[in-house]
């Protein structure tokens, strides 16, 4: 469904930092991405997702069939790609259920789908919300304001939940999570996931991957795919680093 | 418009305002009054809104918040002028004021001119302000969700205009007549 190849970006100033990428993502698989700090895992996701602050140079990434580069932002959300943040943005004064309300409506009038109407919505978000086992006054709340790290990471899965997705790549989900809420975030994107569905993970800790278990495990270093295997990889890097 | 209040003790006044610059006067003579004003101003084209609010606290005890908030278009230029004095022997007094403006266009300005008088010391005062266009990662974020540049760009003017109640309050809680009159739903 993901079909990436030779993908070179640059920032404003030119500086290169993805370096000739090449990832191919099937339906119904669960991929990890590690690697080193720096190593652009978060750029590879704002590039796929269109972030304003990178260019591309080089190369092609190809979703669902369609050139993903000549597609705005939210085009590229409404086919079915999905961005869990590294650090979630506060946005006071937008409440939380508000801004999913207007995310849902926005996906469906671009997907000419009808408007989901107010009782079919909030049961849904309450629904999700117990999975998530996150407490109904996150409704109403700003946007992330105010909310620990953890709750932020929860917030955003709450999203992908509302928003199904074919495609999520989850920059650190898992970082700043206690047992319980790893335990339980797994558990959200195990639910999300089917035969037409994939994740990819990007993690810098074996833990989450005992819950999601990918099939595929790739590390990124300086801008490139420098190694990929099996679910064995990711304990093997764990025992002894990125010196491959 | 030109208003002038005096608060006596205790007395809690609240002005919250849209699109109405003044030119507002207060004076806090009893202990333990309360002022607290609040005030979006939207505007564009070659307007000019100037506001200009006057505290003198008279009375120890007493607080004054300040809140202004601008959204400016084309070659809209607002200023804001907020005076606060403090008497002679005044004591524990308690005056913030903050100025948070977002500049649509290049050519918006705004002009924030806090000026502090004070003749007592015991007295807790701060002024902030911050200025500038909307945040492009809040933008991309909206949009990764799958809205349009446009009404990402509603969204997030709308979250600054509701601001206005929810943050820089004096009072734990907002005022309820507050919670319920609402900023105009979409601002322009
Ligand atoms: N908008 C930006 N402005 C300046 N430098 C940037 C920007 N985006 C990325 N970089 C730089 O590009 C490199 C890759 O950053 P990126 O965030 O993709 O790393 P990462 O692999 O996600 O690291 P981490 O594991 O620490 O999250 C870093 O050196 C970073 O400083
Ligand atoms: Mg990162």
């Amino acid at each position: 469904m993901l079909n990436i190849k030779d993908l070179h970006a640059t920032l404003a100033d030119g500086t290169e930092i993805l370096k000739g990428l090449n990832l191919s993502v099937g339906k119904g698989e669960i991929h990890a991405i590690m690697g080193p700090n720096g190593a652009g895992k978060s750029t590879l996701s704002k590039v796929i997702a269109g972030h304003p602050s990178y260019r591309v140079t080089k190369g092609s990434v190809v979703f669902h069939g369609k050139n993903l580069l000549s597609l705005s932002v939210a085009e590229r959300a409404n086919l079915g790609f999905f961005i869990g943040f590294q650090y979630p943005l506060e946005i006071p004064g937008l409440g939380n259920e508000e801004f999913l309300r207007a995310t849902i409506d926005a996906k469906h009038k671009a997907l000419n789908l009808p408007k989901m109407n107010e009782s079919e919505f909030s049961e849904k978000m309450k629904k999700t919300m117990q999975l998530l086992e996150m407490d109904s006054r996150y409704k109403e709340r700003g946007l992330n304001e105010g909310f620990s790290g953890g709750e932020k990471k929860r917030n955003e899965i709450l999203q992908m939940a509302m928003l199904e997705p074919s495609l999520a790549f989850l920059d650190e989900t898992d970082s700043g999570l206690d047992i319980d809420a790893l335990r339980i975030v797994a558990n959200g994107i195990n639910k999300l996931m089917n035969a037409e569905r994939s994740v990819v993970l990007i993690t810098h800790y074996q833990r989450l991957l005992d819950y999601a278990k990918p099939q595929f495990v790739h590390v990124i270093i300086d801008g490139k795919i420098a190694k990929s295997g099996g679910a064995g990889l990711a304990l093997e890097l764990e025992e002894k680093g990125y010196e491959l | 418009m030109s208003y002038d209040f005096s608060l006596k003790e205790n007395e809690y006044l609240s002005i919250l305002s849209f699109n109405s610059p003044s030119n507002i006067s207060v004076e806090l003579c009893g202990e333990g009054a309360v002022f607290e004003y609040r005030s979006l101003l939207v505007f564009g084209e070659n307007e000019k809104p100037e506001q200009k609010v006057h505290v003198i606290h008279k009375a120890p005890n007493t607080k004054s918040f300040l809140f202004a908030k601008h959204i400016l278009s084309d070659n809209a230029k607002a200023e804001f002028n907020g005076v606060v004095e403090v008497c002679e022997y005044c004591k524990d007094i308690e005056s913030r004021q903050l100025v948070n403006s977002i500049l649509l266009s290049p050519n918006a300005k705004v002009i924030s001119k806090p000026e502090l008088k004070i003749y007592c010391d015991e007295v807790q005062c701060s002024h902030g302000s911050t200025c500038g266009a909307l945040d492009e990662d809040a933008l991309f974020y909206l949009q990764s969700r799958g809205m349009g540049l446009a009404q990402a760009e509603k969204l997030l003017l709308n979250a600054f205009a509701a601001e206005l109640h929810t943050s820089f309050s004096a009072l734990p809680m907002p005022l309820p007549f507050m919670a319920t009159s609402r900023i105009p739903s979409s601002v322009k």
